[in-house]
């Protein structure tokens, strides 16, 4: 367990390493970052002066070195357009998102679980078929798109919500509606083959056969067994749900990550950018980590990988 | 109860144990119609300058905002009415249905065919470029796509090719996985090594005997694929990071509608619906596809 648990963190070091890296040579195809800090009309030799002086003329390697060593004692840039360090400024805006994230999540699982295992249980039946039905439809639409009808039909026709913006409870409900529908669809699905499965295996039908009731199977065996793979999932959709709230913040205009990192790409604000896309790669590496880590606490037959 | 039981096997039993198959359209109706939607939308990006009533980017201050010609002050010159530069939005939907076939498509045989050849050979022949390509994967799945995507499009200005491009590499992933998978299992089993010892080279074994045998799951994962790589350009276009005005796609003509959702609701509807139509039936045909082709297949 010890060395495993020792190569699961490496593991995940390595790739937040590796995202690292990918993230700066990305933010360094931008052309020359020089030229954001001085005037238009400045002169070729100021031009190479500052160059010079903020060490963009150094190898690639030596570059990231720098941004790595200054990333881990916690300075991630300054931010041009909001004359403040790149991370306070992502961070101010994270409780936005998290906020959002977790509201969606709440009514997700309310939606998805009791709809997967009720399919499962009532499978091919009319009921299935229509859970089924709204799966589909959900993974089709767009989440702008149903964001945008919202807004046409609760808040310009029947003027019952406001349409964006956020500070009271009210503000959130069409946004987190608009993210859930989409992640429903998704764990409703999986919850029902999950559940699928464990109603195959042998351990079920000997409950049946010694003549258990049926709520204790489905409670106590069934339930139980297929919970495991189904919060692994919710853990990993939750990591999706953080980075795929740039759409819904932006038809709201709701003040989270996703709208900043929008701001910051057509504002070429690319230490906010970098920080941006490094906190949620980081915050959903650690949530695979402790999935990891929890499942092997709660089930020993998991393989060593 | 006792009575069934007792009775003798007839033909009730034999009906039981094979059902007389009902037709496609009985089955599932949903399937027809879906095949019937995605052929029209080819039809409608094929044929675009012969369907299309008006010239998708031409423009008319007189008739703008005109309303669907059912509403009043609609006329059925613009069946869809017209947008803020009085262009036909049924004229634009049929141009926007190329766009969104075009992305889809290609992304897919690109994405697919280096997923395919990923998953092909790293499952057979395993060693280091094998597990640097698992890591890659790993690495890019814990990583927010839609702000990689937007930056990559930041950064080299948005166009159909940089779309094409930033939509391939995530698309790669799904097909990789699922072919390694299957490849590993199918690698050891019998007619492998049939071919292997009767002198078969590894590549007549990849191309004859394993690329068949994995063909079905890539059609399903190719289908549901278009479906998802049509909302993620729809998406695009919708921030602005999409093909560049006036170039007719679904995407952009919602965004561009959100503005007059008050006034002129036709706007930001009727792409949306196209969007979702289009990427329902396409989801609907993936499904059947799996059900019939490949039913323990998990996508």
């Amino acid at each position: 367990m010890q060395t495993w648990l020792v190569r699961r963190i490496g593991y995940s070091l390595v790739t937040l390493l590796a995202i690292s890296m990918i993230v700066f040579s990305l933010v360094r195809l931008t052309g020359d970052p020089v030229l954001l800090f001085l005037p238009q009309d400045a002169s070729a030799a100021e031009i190479e002066r500052l160059r010079e002086q903020l060490g963009f003329n150094d190898p690639f390697v030596v570059q990231y070195g720098r941004f790595l060593r200054s990333a881990l004692a916690g300075d991630f840039g300054f931010s041009l357009k909001h004359q403040e360090p790149a991370m306070r400024v992502v961070l101010a805006r994270l409780p936005a998102t998290l906020e959002l994230a977790t509201a969606s999540m709440v009514l997700t699982l309310a939606l998805a679980l009791p709809a997967g295992i009720l399919s499962a249980l009532k499978r091919n039946s009319w009921l299935d078929r229509l859970i089924m039905a709204g799966v589909v439809f959900g993974q089709s639409m767009p989440s702008y798109w149903i964001g945008i009808m919202l807004i046409l039909l609760v808040s310009v026709q029947w003027q019952l919500l406001p349409p964006f913006g956020r500070g009271t409870l009210v503000h959130i409900v069409m946004p987190s509606v608009t993210l859930a529908l989409f992640f429903t669809a998704r764990i409703a699905r999986l919850t029902r083959s999950g559940l699928i499965n464990v109603l195959k295996t042998d351990y079920v039908r000997t409950a049946h056969a010694k003549g258990l009731p049926y709520a204790i199977v489905v409670l106590k065996h069934a339930l139980r067994n297929a919970a495991l793979p189904i919060v692994t999932i919710i853990g990993i959709e939750f990591g999706t749900l953080l980075g795929g709230t740039v759409i819904t913040e932006t038809v709201f205009a709701w003040p989270g990550l996703g709208r900043l990192a929008v701001d910051a790409i057509s504002a070429r604000d690319y230490p906010v950018v970098q920080t941006v896309v490094l906190l949620i790669s980081g915050i959903f590496v650690s949530i695979n980590l402790v999935i990891d880590i929890l499942y092997r606490w709660i089930d020993p037959r998991v393989e060593l990988t | 109860m006792h009575a069934s039981v007792l009775r003798a096997p007839s033909e009730t039993a034999i009906e039981s144990t094979f059902p007389r198959r009902r037709s496609l359209a009985v089955r599932r109706p949903g399937v027809i119609v879906s095949v019937i939607v995605v052929l029209a939308v080819v039809a409608a990006g094929l044929f675009a300058p012969a369907l299309s009533p008006h010239d998708p980017v031409e423009q008319n201050i007189i008739d703008r905002l005109a309303p669907p010609a059912v509403f009043a002050g609609g006329s059925w010159e613009y069946a869809l009415g017209t947008d803020h530069l009085g262009r036909d939005v049924l004229s634009r939907l049929i141009y926007g249905a190329r766009i969104a076939l075009v992305v889809g498509v290609t992304t897919v045989i690109v994405s697919g065919l280096f997923g395919l050849a990923v998953g092909l050979v790293g499952g057979y022949f395993g060693g280091w470029a094998d597990t640097g390509f698992m890591r890659l994967l790993d690495i890019q799945l814990s990583m927010p796509f839609m702000l990689l995507a937007l930056t990559i499009i930041g950064i080299l200005g948005p166009s159909l090719r940089n779309i094409v491009i930033v939509l391939a590499i995530t698309g790669w992933v799904v097909y990789a996985r699922i072919v390694r998978a299957e490849i590993l299992s199918l690698r050891t089993r019998e007619f492998v090594t049939a071919c292997r010892s009767l002198g078969g080279g590894d590549v007549r074994i990849i191309v004859r005997h394993l690329l068949p045998n994995v063909m079905s799951s890539v059609i399903v994962v190719a289908t549901l694929e278009v479906a998802r790589m049509m909302l993620l350009e729809s998406a695009l276009s919708f921030l602005g990071l999409g093909v560049r005005p006036p170039t007719p796609s679904w995407g952009a003509m919602l965004a561009d509608g959100r503005v007059y959702l008050a006034t002129a609701w036709w706007l930001a509807t009727f792409p949306g619906l196209a969007i979702s139509l289009t990427v329902l039936c396409l989801n609907v045909l993936g499904d059947w596809l799996r059900d019939s082709l490949d039913p323990e297949l998990e996508v």
